[in-house]
């Protein structure tokens, strides 16, 4: 045993990644706990062995693997009997005819030449071509945290205790005093150390936390209902407002339901008292959780350094280092602007977007468009739309001739070519419309491609699945395809902004540059698009390429757009 | 049916029949206790002084956790009070109390009267009116007082 587990060592794995791996194989000796180590260096980079450096990887599926290890790398290898198959192959041979040398490099040429009989070293050959290929980079990334909506809860109470903990506050106190700093909690502890007393006083904190609950009130009735609170029923607070618990209990119940949470005030009229988080535990302990969600609401609604997701059934929270902050991203993949809370419309600005929005919505475009397509029909006014060159009209419906030019009637009808103010203008409004028409056009096409894309992400698990099936690919060698359909979707998301952009940006020198780079990205986006539509194992490095190209090509556009496309342009 | 009302409800009731507040009357429908009408008596010096006002109260469900809905069934000149007699008064919604009753309700909407409340209107053109112009807009008020709120 020992020695199995010294040459692991003298190879340079971890001592205790050695023996785990040598318990987990039984023994079975130095090359199953190498395939061990490898196959859980992929999922998880445990063992500090580098990853992607070589050989196999997963354990024969008579092993098993640990429970914490139960990734998608395991679940796909499960169903992966032909690789498992020839890699004990390889292992049984390496293990005759080759003694292991110290080095990895070492180990894995040895494992090569014994391959080279093996029909597999197609598999190697890709192996090998993953060291020296670039690696997917990721561009664009945003800095923000996610704080999953199960866990907000349990954030928002952490930062509370924090504070309970530091200022030696009650938790009731110490939530008053995070609300009123719109839960900073640092300029909180700033001002804190400042003036205790003061800030304690600007936030409503007064003694709170005083209550008596379920007590024997004698002579007294409760002040809502009349009921006697002679039977241990009586419930108040600092300011002896005496109600029963059934009142308290309806009065916190409903208030809960209104949204409510710390700030709720005793149930007397015009009585400013604080009811305390713990006797809302203690009186309605049915609707604790209740409260704890609403408050968990506040932390996010009155932080301004977050934001809800966006997305219908998310529910996650988004929260950024400062408000200054413009993009953030959510983990179910949706990019916000932190300023608007609308899709990240990068690169055009908030306002952009809503002049935008405001000139999709308006009707007027449509009126327009018809107004200057379509004409009336000078006798039925029913509008037509001219669709051949003769300009000798008879209008379907009632059969009236006349002239598409000037709207007399044909029959008679001699000059048309009488200059016409009005037509000017419509012509005008015309081309207007048409350059609004081709901006949004475009926007819409990118945004139908990106609704479309978006599925992709669902559907490239399954082809990196089937890759691997088919192919002998290790997760690693194919998982960047996960980013690339991530690169696509930021791609498709830009350039149906970058419309909204192109059609406020003046015509010019800046526009030119612009539209070269829109057109360039453009290009390459479809190029991924349609590789990764039909991804399969033959053109996986033509993807990694264009995934490349295609963030070198965004990241490109946005630097232009950032910094001024040309001297002297907009800086934005 | 009276059983399953609460106690407080009861207690309510028998008080506002048994000691009313002055200028100030409510009796429950027959056919639905929770079901009020009131009147209310102009107050006076104020421009709807000699007014007979009638207003319908409901108490919902959740009362007295939620206020009751109250509502001027006659027709008013006032800027807190709209066209349809939905009534602007603080205690009506954010500011309620299940310790205030329904007696401190009529008490208020009647102190409303004395004193209207321009700057935190529910029907704007009357709080415009009597912004701009309150003597033309209590002289107004005076005449749908006669008008509308005359006995009956």
């Amino acid at each position: 045993m020992d020695d199995t587990l010294a040459q692991l060592i003298d190879m340079g794995f971890d001592p205790s990644v050695s023996q785990l791996a040598l318990e987990q194989t039984n023994y079975q000796g130095v090359q199953q706990a190498i395939e061990y180590i490898y196959g859980l260096s992929t999922s998880n980079n445990l063992s500090g062995v580098k990853q992607g450096s070589t050989i196999g990887q997963t354990p024969p599926s008579s092993q098993q693997p640990l429970q914490s290890q139960k990734t998608l790398v395991d679940l796909t290898q499960g169903n992966n009997n032909s690789s498992n198959l020839t890699k004990t192959h390889v292992a049984d041979q390496q293990l005759t005819s080759n003694k292991p040398k110290s080095q990895k490099t070492s180990l894995k040429s040895s494992i090569r030449e014994s391959s080279e009989t093996n029909s597999d070293d197609e598999y190697y050959q890709d192996v090998d071509d993953y060291e020296f290929d670039v690696p997917v980079q990721e561009i664009f990334t945003t800095n923000n945290s996610v704080i999953q909506a199960r866990e907000l809860i349990k954030t928002a109470l952490v930062e509370i205790d924090n504070i309970t903990n530091i200022t030696e506050t009650s938790p009731s106190e110490a939530t008053l005093l995070l609300l009123h700093f719109q839960w900073n909690s640092n300029k909180l502890l700033e001002r804190y150390y400042e003036d205790p007393d003061r800030v304690k006083q600007q936030a409503g904190v007064k003694a709170i936390d005083q209550y008596k609950i379920k007590i024997n009130v004698p002579g007294q009735d409760c002040i809502i209902c009349g009921d006697s609170l002679d039977q241990n029923n009586g419930s108040y607070l600092s300011c002896q407002h005496y109600a029963c618990s059934d009142c308290w209990d309806g009065f916190i119940t409903n208030k809960i339901k209104d949204g409510e949470s710390i700030g709720m005030t005793c149930l007397s009229f015009k009585c400013t008292n604080i009811i305390p988080d713990i006797f809302v535990k203690e009186v309605v302990p049915k609707q604790y959780n209740k409260y704890l969600e609403r408050l968990a609401q506040t932390f996010v609604d009155k932080n301004p350094n977050m934001r809800w997701c966006p997305v219908a059934g998310c529910g996650n929270a988004l929260k950024a280092d400062s408000k200054a902050e413009t993009v953030a991203s959510c983990t179910c993949g949706f990019k916000i602007c932190f300023k608007c809370n609308q899709e990240s419309h990068i690169p055009a600005n908030c306002d952009q977007m809503k002049q935008w929005k405001k000139k999709c919505e308006d009707d007027s475009e449509t009126a327009n468009w018809i107004q200057s397509n379509t004409q009336d029909c000078p006798q039925c006014h029913s509008s037509i739309e001219k669709n051949g060159g003769c300009n000798h009209m008879t209008c379907k419906k009632c059969k009236h001739e006349f002239c598409w030019v000037c709207l007399g009637n044909w029959k008679n009808h001699s000059k048309c070519n009488t200059f016409d103010k009005d037509k000017v203008s419509k012509s005008e409004s015309k081309k207007n419309l048409e350059r609004y028409l081709f901006y949004f056009h475009r926007f819409n096409i990118h945004e139908q491609s990106k609704k479309f894309e978006t599925k992709l992400r669902a559907s490239t698990l399954e082809t990196i699945m089937s890759i691997q099936n088919k192919k002998d690919k290790r997760w690693i060698d194919v998982k960047f395809l996960i980013q690339s359909t991530e690169i696509l979707i930021q791609c498709r998301r830009t350039l149906k902004y970058t419309y909204v952009f192109g059609f406020y940006l003046p015509d010019g020198a800046e526009k030119n540059l612009f539209e070269y780079l829109q057109n360039d990205l453009e290009k390459t986006t479809e190029h991924l698009s349609g590789l990764l539509e039909k991804a399969e194992d033959k053109n996986i490095f033509d993807i990694k390429e264009v995934t490349n190209l295609a963030s070198t090509k965004l990241r490109h556009l946005l630097e232009g757009v950032e910094e001024g496309l040309t001297l002297g342009g907009t800086k934005r | 049916m009276m059983n399953s009302l609460p106690k407080r409800i009861i207690k309510e009731t028998q008080r506002l029949i048994s000691e009313p507040a002055p200028g100030i009357s409510a009796t429950p429908a027959t056919d639905n206790v929770r079901y009020f009408n009131v009147i209310i008596a102009g107050p006076v010096e104020s421009p709807f002084e000699g007014g007979i006002f009638h207003l319908e109260l409901f108490l919902t469900d959740d009362y007295p956790m939620s206020a009751p809905k109250v509502r001027f069934l006659t027709k008013i000149y006032h800027p807190n009070i709209d066209k349809l007699g939905r009534i602007c008064l603080d205690i009506l919604k954010e500011k309620w109390s299940p310790a205030l009753q329904i007696r401190t309700v009529l008490l208020s909407i009647q102190a409303l009267l004395s004193a209207p409340n321009p700057d935190d209107p529910l029907a704007n053109d009357v709080a415009e009116h009597w912004k701009t112009n309150e003597k033309e807009a209590i002289s107004k008020a005076k005449e749908w007082t006669k008008l509308y709120a005359n006995k009956e």
